[in-house]
């Protein structure tokens, strides 16, 4: 199911994206573009699909990036 | 996990453990291996940190480290079986308590009056057949005939209520006797491979040593001790006031005269010195006092055993208790040698995974001497657990299963943190749709053949595209089976291997040639045995054509040769089928044989010929076969593997069906298709990213073939899945459905026509 999320954690390699009710796993080969030129920050919005998994596991794929957090911060700043 | 390319040789591997064993890590980034310029390989900084991280130093003669990694070793075992279990359920008779229950009340409807003990024995056999317990097997014909009292009680019915408790029974019991099992069999292994203890050997060695020096003594040979028969008799001349000095003769008033003393000495002397051979000179003393007294002389001995030696191989074929005092559970240098394998094994990405989350626990760490120790828990395994423990941890908490994020909570649990490994890094949900989850389960079962669900993807949708083949195709029923052949959609025929108890006839395995040849080439098949009411998989022949004649591999069930499908109606059905439809098409096919596996001579005559095995890949073939069809008695056999095969026979293609036959699983498995086999990267990604379970309601109509459906609302096509097989039949069924739903559009489209013109000619506005 596609979802629209957050991304709450990145380690580099690791994150956690999250929609307000659950919490995705995902890795940094998740990530539709492998090549972005920006990094992957904490605050990011994203598009993704969501996997359910054994043990309550629910991991993110194809993860897309819609709106960096920069962009965010400078127009909060504007107002 | 990405396969690397290049590997360590077998020179780097012994530098890399020489530098781990002498501290000198940082000299590892210098060797060759590291200089590659194929991208994502392993760096050699990189490796050089991954090494520091996991080094793991202990001292392996301390017996508490031992015990640790003794009780850290138990829960593997534990967790491997839980896992092996899991996978090998389908070796059971019984999986589940809705397969107990089906099977349960089949068999009580059968029941007639007056003969209930009969049956009710019978099925309590069934239930106890592979555990093999008398008590078991009394608590179980226990348990059925409360079962069918209640059965007849409540009108031949059985609710969850009344039957729970003993099917749970049922089947706890069933993993309880498997687990038993296993842990044995991994005991037995362990003891055979883990080295014994520094203490264990040295008694050990001491042991065979005295043994030798009593031999030697026996046969008179004092040289080789350094010694004569004369210096060793006075050497003990006096032994006598020692002996009856300790305490526990003077406890027994036992002493020990001159004379009983010469006759001691004798014995010991010539190496014959034993509680029987001591029992004539004192038959006085308890069985203690001698034990001490033949202790005292062995002590004798231990001046010589410098004198005799033993070889690695003397101790080897010694099996003692398994535990920490008698074998050495984990040593320093299995650690460094699984650290390389783990190592030697990752490119760079996969590095960075374990690296990002800094220094490993120590928990994980005790792992590191216990992997590889089984295939269920080898470095991929350790791997798996490297990336993901942190995940795994919260998770476990998350689920209460732990209270703290800590290794010493998770690892009682680890079959838990193995199976959480294991659902982090799976497949993911669209190749686990395309093939289906009874395709991955079945995928993960033994490690004979690849695990890898890419391999089965590849190989189906290869199947998916095989139009026809040179054997000419047969079905029909058997007693209480169906089979046929050409049945390329069928995802079950990805397991031909996997279904038959550790087949080597699969990706990666011998028979790998033979796999893809009879899913995906045109000159071989498979014939499947199925059961007719469940359509579970029952057996598979695999099948062979060349020239004019067809040769059928062994039939192979579950557990090996299936002899009971070894029947003349069954096999001759099978010839038959192909000689008339071959005979039919003008082929040239004239024979079909199978391999002798069961005796079957006084039906079918037995053909010797290499042309039999040798053009064919590894499948059991052997020079030997019954010649199970000909298309001409009359003539003498002449097989002829250069004749033409001029017909292909078309495979079969599933009927195109309508939305009230179709499951939902059946579109969602296009879908997933689709989307694997889409070329542009960033169409299947957007692709990807919207992916659902198709729902059929959100349809007015859906017609679906063997690769493609079109999905219609409002008479309107609102969507087209279209697999990209290339198949004449596929492009014919596509047009000409959509031929048909344009004509019935059109006639929509007159009549409505046709009620306007009637509206205006009856007085409507002009």
């Amino acid at each position: 199911m596609k979802k629209t999320g957050k991304i709450v954690k990145f380690d580099g390699r690791f994150g956690i994206i999250t929609d307000e009710q659950s919490d995705f796993y995902f890795h940094v080969s998740d990530l539709s573009n492998k090549k972005i030129t920006h990094p992957l920050q904490d605050g990011n919005i994203v598009e993704f699909r969501s996997e359910d998994r054994t043990y309550n596991i629910k991991r993110a794929k194809n993860i897309k990036v819609l709106r960096k957090k920069i962009l965010s911060d400078e127009r909060e700043k504007v107002k | 996990m990405e396969e690397n390319k290049e590997r360590l040789t077998p020179e780097e591997q012994q530098f890399i453990l020489q530098y781990i064993r002498q501290g000198n890590i940082d000299f590892v980034q210098y060797l060759p291996f590291f200089y590659s310029k194929s991208p994502n390989h392993l760096q050699g900084t990189t490796a050089v940190q991954l090494i520091k991280n996991l080094l793991y130093k202990f001292d392996e003669d301390n017996p508490d480290i031992q015990e640790q990694l003794y009780l850290t070793l138990d829960k593997v075992i534990d967790g491997v079986i839980r896992l092996k279990y899991r996978e090998e359920k389908h070796n059971f008779r019984f999986k589940s308590a809705n397969q107990l229950d089906y099977h349960i009340l089949k068999e009580f409807s059968k029941i007639p009056k007056g003969n209930e003990e009969y049956y009710l024995k019978n099925i309590a056999g069934i239930l106890n057949y592979k555990i093999n317990d008398i008590k078991y097997y009394k608590i179980c014909l226990e348990g059925l005939e409360n079962l069918y009292q209640t059965y007849q009680k409540n009108n031949h019915t059985l609710s969850p209520k009344n039957t729970s408790s003993f099917y749970n029974q049922v089947l706890n019991t069933q993993y309880n006797f498997y687990h038993q099992q296993q842990k044995n069999r991994a005991i037995n292994r362990l003891v055979g491979m883990l080295p014994l203890t520094k203490k264990t050997e040295e008694g050990i060695i001491r042991g065979i040593k005295l043994k030798k020096i009593d031999a030697l003594l026996e046969n008179g040979e004092y040289e080789r001790l350094g010694t004569t028969k004369e210096v060793l008799l006075d050497s003990l001349s006096s032994y006598d006031s020692y002996l009856n000095s300790l305490k526990k003769l003077r406890k027994e008033q036992i002493i020990i005269s001159k004379n009983q003393l010469q006759q001691i000495n004798e014995l010991f002397v010539t190496g014959r010195l034993s509680e029987e051979t001591l029992q004539e000179i004192l038959p006085d003393a308890s069985s203690e006092i001698k034990s001490v007294i033949i202790n005292k002389y062995s002590q004798e001995k231990a001046q010589f055993l410098d004198r005799v030696s033993v070889e690695k191989k003397e101790l080897t074929s010694t099996r003692l208790g398994y535990n920490y005092n008698n074998y050495k559970i984990g040593s320093q240098e299995q650690t460094y040698q699984n650290i390389l394998k783990i190592v030697g094994s990752l490119n760079e990405e996969e590095a960075q995974d374990i690296l990002v989350h800094g220094q490993v626990p120590d928990g994980l760490k005790k792992l590191l001497p216990l992997v590889s120790y089984f295939d269920e828990f080898d470095s991929s395994v350790m791997i798996s657990l490297l990336r993901n423990y942190p995940r795994i941890l919260h998770q476990m908490k998350q689920d209460h299963l732990i209270k703290e994020e800590t290794m010493e909570e998770a690892m009682p649990k680890l079959y838990n943190m193995l199976e959480m490994a294991e659902a982090y890094d799976g497949a993911d949900d669209i190749t686990m749709r395309a093939l289906g989850q009874d395709v991955i389960e079945g995928i993960m079962t033994d490690r004979v053949t690849s695990r890898n669900p890419q391999k089965y993807l590849e190989t189906y949708i290869e199947m998916l595209k095989r139009e026809y083949t040179t054997i000419p195709p047969v079905e029909g029923e058997f007693l209480n089976y169906s089979y046929e052949t050409a049945c390329d959609s069928d995802s079950g025929r990805l397991l031909i291997g996997k279904n038959c108890n550790m087949s080597c006839i699969g990706p990666e395995g011998d028979g790998e040639e033979a796999y893809y040849e009879t899913l995906n080439d045109h000159t071989a098949d498979v014939l499947m045995i199925k059961d007719k009411e469940t359509e579970e998989f029952v057996a598979r022949s695999l099948c062979f054509r060349k020239g004019n004649y067809i040769v059928l591999a062994p039939i192979y069930g579950p557990e090996g040769i299936a002899d009971y499908l070894y029947q003349p109606g069954f096999l001759s059905n099978i010839a038959n089928q192909m000689l008339e439809k071959a005979t039919k098409e003008n082929d040239t096919l004239e024979y079909v044989f199978i391999v002798a596996y069961s005796n079957l001579n006084n039906f079918y005559p037995l053909i010797e010929n290499s042309y039999l095995s040798d053009p064919f890949p590894h499948a059991d073939l052997e020079e030997a076969a019954y010649l199970i069809g000909n298309k001409d008695s009359n003539k003498p056999v002449e097989i002829d593997s250069t004749i033409d095969m001029p017909i292909s026979y078309k495979t079969k293609r599933d009927h195109i069906k309508h939305k009230t036959e179709i499951t939902p699983n059946e579109l969602t498995r296009i879908k997933a298709l689709d989307i694997l086999l889409t070329e542009d990267s960033e169409e299947k990604e957007e692709k990807s990213r919207s992916f659902e379970e198709v729902n059929k309601e959100d349809y007015d109509e859906i017609f679906k073939g063997q690769d493609w459906y079109i999905g219609l609302k409002d008479g309107k096509i609102v969507e087209e899945v279209v697999l990209p097989t290339n198949s004449k039949e596929q492009i014919r069924e596509v047009t000409t459905l959509k031929t048909e739903l344009s004509k019935i559009e059109m006639m929509k489209d007159l009549e409505n026509s046709s009620t306007n013109i009637e509206r205006y000619s009856r007085g409507g506005k002009s």
